[in-house]
């Protein structure tokens, strides 16, 4: 390590962010390989290591011997100022090399606020922000992740985006730029070539043309590229390859665990949720691969706790055999496990309390809203009586803990939805008074109510968001209607998801936005005290931009989106039915009663869902 | 069932990971090592381990001691090696053995510190270091258990003495550790109280060695 970097360590807090060298971490010979590729998380590393998407690409992609794979996170500003201070780049944790040495410059965008995350860190790694104006000789900029389903905010800056899984997309976008550094191809003829490779997006090769009202005109592909830009997904789940060797940061962070991904999708179909639409089709493990694997990860890691991660694990059909299988390998190890995104209605008294033994926690539960009309509006099929009956169980077995989930702003809501919440975890506190075995160490409900950000590729694409007033005013209502001093109301400022609610749904003028609010000193979005709504309100301003056209304007059903040449593979005529029927507070059957033809089941060759 | 002290090193990377870290660190090297130890009891049992002396973020250590009891019938060497085998870059064991001194017998501490003055070293700076550490006063505010104090510190000083090497001074001193101890940061702020024109823009801080009362090597 170079002096100065000391130095500049020696002067930041946690500096084991900035050091690598963690166990299980990928060290090769630069000069040994074809292609080094960055992958950017534009966040901090305790939130960026956990992220399990980051786990499977680095080990998918350093498995080649020809590509190497380092990770870099956002600096927190007293290390951005010293790298400033110090005219040092950003730089790759592995073999501390800035950003700008390397070939491709991958983000994974996994939430709208991380945006001006992205534009910072090229900008400290030396690389010019705007792709328009970036040299033949910088790196090529990807992007991938959730919100690249309308990936149209950051077309401005990014090169290229994986839309879907990206396991099997990434490693034929690497050789083909393999190929075409060899040959002495051009950026732009290298572009054109990677727009053929299914699931990849080149904005360059899109011509949108606007309304007069702002609205999107028409989205025109050039020079080849396709049309509409499916998902890719990887067909035959069970046996993709899983990286057992997961780095051990040295220093603690969010999900410090072995993380086993259990299945792919969701067959809920919960209308406000992006992941149960966009993860179709369904597609699960089998529980001997997962035990095998979970294993292996432990032995690998040293970890001393297992979680599962799903969409909904309850859901998952071998869940018996798998907690068994699980358990008994680790209670003798002194390893527990974790079973987050268990629901409330198929809850296993058993398997709890054996869990139990090994790690007890709170009960947690998302009705999402407080009636049973509005729960069937947003299709979230969880009855009052099945929280009931957990809640129950849970308060015999002792526990006294529980935190309830909401949202606020929902389609179709009225005030009554609204005071549905405080009656729904006044009648839990009632229950606890009548069934806890333990009165004396009390009871605490916590109630914690988000504010909706309709989201695209959702049933809910075309909605508009409640305005901040209005949210304001419900919160307010909600926190009257709660008179239990056990019950604690968790409410959330709404600033923050009404510009989510603009990014989630921009079109390519909001990248303007981005870029002058990051040059008013925006970068870290994602956390309170580095948010400020009124330096992005002047960003607007000069932009000549209307938030609320974005966030709290109903889109017409037949309006084109700005996201339309994209497809998860789930149909907008499907997504459109869904939304009227949440109009008629209607539910849908889940993917397991019924299918519905959502469309997604065509990107599988066998063409049918394992639901 | 035996007790075992690692000796072990703590260098370039790891220096950054902090003391509570490095016990995490340790747990999970000894399970990827498979190397049963000694567990607490309780609700959320964990393995019984113990760092002699911590170290400070940011200080390489030449000389460190973990102590813990393993379970399973296995050699010294083969410790040291199957630990080797699963430390993070930076971690280095050195060797294992039984019948290790007891930690309370530590007495004294032997850092390296190495100073960089970016406008080259001030001249004369040797000299008016070595006699500014050999006064039988020198006072600075120090923290203690009952908060911050003028103390004198160079009762505390075993030895000290310093060199230049390579465009740096290296300052090589035998400091008290233990129940009364003196972290090596103390010498520098010493000079930038009596010596401002000799402060160094940044330094650099090894522990070299620990001794017990006699100045003997403890292990
Ligand atoms: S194809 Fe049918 S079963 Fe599969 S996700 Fe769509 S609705 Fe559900």
């Amino acid at each position: 390590m170079d002096r100065k970097k000391k130095r500049i360590l020696a002067s930041v807090q946690k500096p084991a962010r900035y050091t690598g060298g963690e166990y299980n971490a990928v060290i090769k010979n630069k000069e040994e390989v074809d292609l080094r590729f960055a992958f950017c998380f534009p966040d901090i590393y305790e939130i960026g290591m956990s992220h399990m998407g980051l786990r499977i690409l680095y080990g998918v992609m350093n498995e080649k011997a020809d590509i190497w794979c380092e990770r870099c996170f956002a600096p927190w500003p007293d290390m951005e100022d010293e790298l400033r201070k110090n005219n040092m780049k950003l730089y790759a944790l592995e073999s501390g090399d800035a950003l700008c040495d390397f070939d491709i410059v991958g983000f994974t965008l996994q939430y709208e606020m991380c945006y001006t995350a992205v534009l910072n860190m090229l900008d400290l790694g030396g690389i010019t922000v705007r792709a328009d104006e970036r040299g033949e000789d910088e790196p090529l900029v990807v992007a991938g992740g959730p919100c690249a389903y309308n990936p149209e905010p950051l077309c401005d800056f990014v090169d290229i985006f994986n839309i879907g899984e990206g396991e099997e997309q990434m490693i034929e976008l690497c050789d083909l730029y393999k190929r075409c550094k060899a040959e002495g191809k051009s950026k732009k003829e290298f572009l054109a070539l990677a727009a053929k490779i299914p699931g990849t997006y080149v904005p360059s090769l899109y011509d949108i043309r606007y309304n007069d009202d702002g609205t999107v005109a028409s989205i025109t592909a050039k020079d080849g590229a396709p049309d509409v830009v499916v998902k890719r997904i990887i067909e035959d789940f069970d046996s993709v390859y899983v990286p057992k060797k997961v780095i051990v940061p040295t220093t603690e962070i969010v999900h410090d665990r072995v993380s086993l991904e259990v299945f792919r999708g969701c067959i809920r179909g919960c209308r406000f949720c992006q992941a149960g639409y966009a993860y179709r089709p369904v597609r699960a493990k089998h529980a001997k691969t997962l035990i095998e694997h979970g294993k292996e990860m432990c032995l690998e890691t040293g970890y001393e706790e297992i979680s599962l991660a799903s969409l909904s694990t309850s859901d998952y059909k071998e869940l018996p055999e798998l907690a068994d299988g699980l358990l008994d390998w680790c209670e003798p190890r002194n390893i527990s496990l974790q079973l987050p995104s268990l629901r409330a209605d198929n809850f296993s008294v058993e398997l709890m309390q054996r869990i139990q033994k090994v790690r007890s926690g709170g009960l947690t539960f998302a009705p999402e809203a407080g009636s049973a009309r509005l729960r069937d509006a947003i299709n979230k099929n969880l009855t009052e009586e099945e929280i009931m009956n957990a809640c129950k169980i849970a308060f015999e077995n002792g526990r006294s803990t529980v935190k309830l989930y909401f949202m606020i702003g929902l389609p179709t809501e009225t005030d009554e939805d609204i005071k549905g919440i405080a009656e729904l975890s006044q009648k839990i506190l009632y229950l606890w008074k009548t069934h806890a075995t333990n009165k004396k160490r009390g009871v605490k409900i916590t109630v914690s109510a988000a504010c909706f950000v309709p989201k695209p590729q959702t049933p809910f694409q075309w909605e508009a968001q409640n305005t901040r007033e209005e949210f304001k005013r419900k919160a307010q209502l909600l926190r009257e209607a709660i008179t239990a001093k056990a019950i604690t109301y968790n409410w959330h400022e709404p600033d923050v998801s009404f510009l989510e609610a603009v990014f989630a749904r921009g079109d390519r003028k909001i990248g303007k936005v981005i870029e002058t609010a990051w040059k008013k000193g925006m970068k870290l979005d994602g956390w309170d005290e580095h948010f400020d709504l009124d330096t992005w309100l002047s960003a607007f301003e000069e932009c000549g931009v209307d938030p609320a056209f974005y966030a709290n304007r109903e889109r017409s059903a037949d309006e084109i989106m700005p996201w339309d040449h994209i497809s998860t593979g789930v149909t907008k005529r499907f997504l459109r039915c869904e939304c009227e029927k949440a109009y008629r507070s209607e539910a849908s059957p889940n993917c397991r009663e019924k299918c519905l033809g959502c469309g997604a089941s065509k990107l599988l060759c066998g063409g049918e869902c394992d639901a | 069932m035996r007790k075992v002290r690692v000796m072990y090193e703590k260098k370039g990377r790891a220096v950054y990971i902090s003391h509570l870290d490095i016990m995490r660190t340790f747990q999970r090297v000894l399970t990827r090592a498979g190397i049963a130890v000694k567990h607490t009891e309780g609700f959320n049992p964990h393995p019984y381990i113990s760092i002699a002396l911590p170290l400070s973020l940011g200080y390489t250590g030449e000389c460190e001691f973990l102590d813990m009891v393993i379970l399973d019938d296995m050699s010294n060497e083969e410790i040291v090696s199957r630990m080797n085998e699963t430390m993070p870059e930076g971690i280095e064991v050195i060797r294992a053995y039984e019948n290790a001194r007891p930690v309370r017998e530590i007495a004294y501490s032997q850092f390296e510190i190495r100073m960089e003055y970016d406008d080259g070293v001030p001249l004369g700076v040797i000299k008016k270091l070595n006699d500014l550490f050999a006064r039988e006063e020198v006072i600075i505010m120090k923290k203690s258990k009952r908060g911050e104090s003028e103390t004198n510190i160079a009762p505390m000083i075993h030895e000290l003495s310093a060199t230049e090497r390579d465009g740096d001074i290296i300052i090589n001193a035998v400091l008290a550790a233990g129940n009364t101890s003196l972290n090596p940061e103390y010498i520098v702020r010493a000079i930038d109280k009596y010596l401002p024109d000799c402060t160094p823009d940044f330094s650099e801080f090894t522990r070299k060695n620990v001794f017990d009362e006699k100045i003997h090597e403890f292990r």
